[in-house]
């Protein structure tokens, strides 16, 4: 008795697992297809299927070379200096003492050119202070500055000598 | 002073090249030539022409080393030379893509086996990035090529977070209906 009532129950499930009562939304295989070509966008949007040329970086240099030999010999340096020169004039002043600063300071060591700066600024904190609060204001806009200031004043015979040797 | 050129090698070889160093400008070359190229890939579908616009934008960037001032990552001022570039390259050439590419035309790229079949569905991914608008696709690619944030996306477009946000979903729903139509077929 009970297993005939356990293997009708048994038939009725598999029945009822055999059905199928839903019917696929009428937009189901476009948004499946939808979804799939969403995948293989977002794959390929990341890739970067090209290579570059073997000679790729050696026809950029030429064409640099070529195009902008003088680009960056005295119109940058003057443009960086005009941009620190609008500071004020008497930022301008100091900045003039640090070319006759080390004009007067003997021999003038190429590669402690920074620390004698630096040495410079700790002596004068005001010309610190104007430095450090302007976030464009490098050593070499200083010494650029320095340099269009003894190109304007062709009596600084020391300073000239100085940059004369800066540039060398 | 300069914070941002000290961590940032990019910002820092920058400063160099404005002084005229050389090979800093080839390390630059060499870093991001693959990234360039590949955005004006996916714009011109043309290598060619993509390395072209890669060597006129670098060129610019030297030109204009100068100006560059380390305030954003270097990658949003490099791709704001590289748009203002492909920009310029549409309008000199006049090879501004169309604005709509109807799918079916997508779907009628011939086939031939399934090799040919997996052709053509990268052929219809590329038409389809092309014949995006301008904006949309630079917008895509900035993200999902470049993986540049909303926000670099924003300063390098010139444009709000919000409408960058825009074009990136209307590219994304084009891109997914275009090629759904094709796979369809």
């Amino acid at each position: 008795m009970n297993k005939k009532l356990i293997e009708a129950q048994k038939n009725a499930e598999d029945v009822k697992l055999a059905e199928m009562p839903l019917e696929p939304s009428a937009d189901f295989t476009r948004r499946v297809l939808e979804a799939c070509a969403g995948n293989y966008v977002e794959r390929k949007l990341c890739e970067m299927p090209i290579e570059p040329s073997a000679d790729f970086t050696r026809n950029v240099m030429a064409e640099i070379t070529v195009e902008a030999p003088t680009l960056i010999a005295f119109p940058l340096r003057f443009k960086r200096a005009m941009r620190v020169l609008r500071f004020s004039a008497a930022g301008i002043v100091a900045l003039a003492s640090i070319g006759i600063f080390f004009s007067f300071s003997g021999t003038h060591p190429k590669n402690s050119l920074n620390e004698q700066i630096a040495s410079v600024l700790d002596s004068d904190p005001e010309l610190a202070e104007m430095v450090s609060a302007d976030d464009e204001f490098s050593f070499n806009e200083l010494l650029a500055v320095s340099q269009l200031l003894t190109t304007l004043n062709k009596n600084s015979e020391q300073a000239s000598d100085f940059f004369a040797y800066y540039e060398n | 002073m300069l914070p941002d050129q000290i961590n940032d090698p990019d910002s820092f070889r920058m400063s160099l090249i404005a002084g005229g160093d050389f090979s800093a400008m080839r390390e630059l070359v060499e870093r991001w030539q693959k990234p360039l190229i590949n955005f004006f890939y996916r714009s011109v579908n043309s290598v060619h022409t993509a390395e072209d616009l890669a060597q006129a934008t670098f060129v610019k960037i030297f030109k204009n080393a100068g100006t560059y001032e380390a305030k954003a990552k270097f990658p949003t001022w490099l791709f704001c030379v590289a748009r203002s570039v492909l920009i310029s390259n549409f309008r000199k050439e006049s090879v501004r893509p169309i604005a709509f590419a109807a799918p079916e035309d997508l779907a009628n790229i011939g086939t031939s086996g399934e090799d040919g079949r997996v052709a053509e569905l990268e052929q219809a991914f590329s038409e389809a990035v092309k014949t995006l608008p301008e904006k949309h696709r630079s917008a895509i690619l900035l993200l999902c090529q470049q993986g540049l944030s909303y926000e670099e996306i924003a300063n390098v477009m010139d444009a709000s977070v919000p409408n960058v946000k825009t074009w990136i979903f209307r590219a994304r729903q084009v891109l997914r209906e275009r090629l759904s139509v094709f796979i369809e077929k």
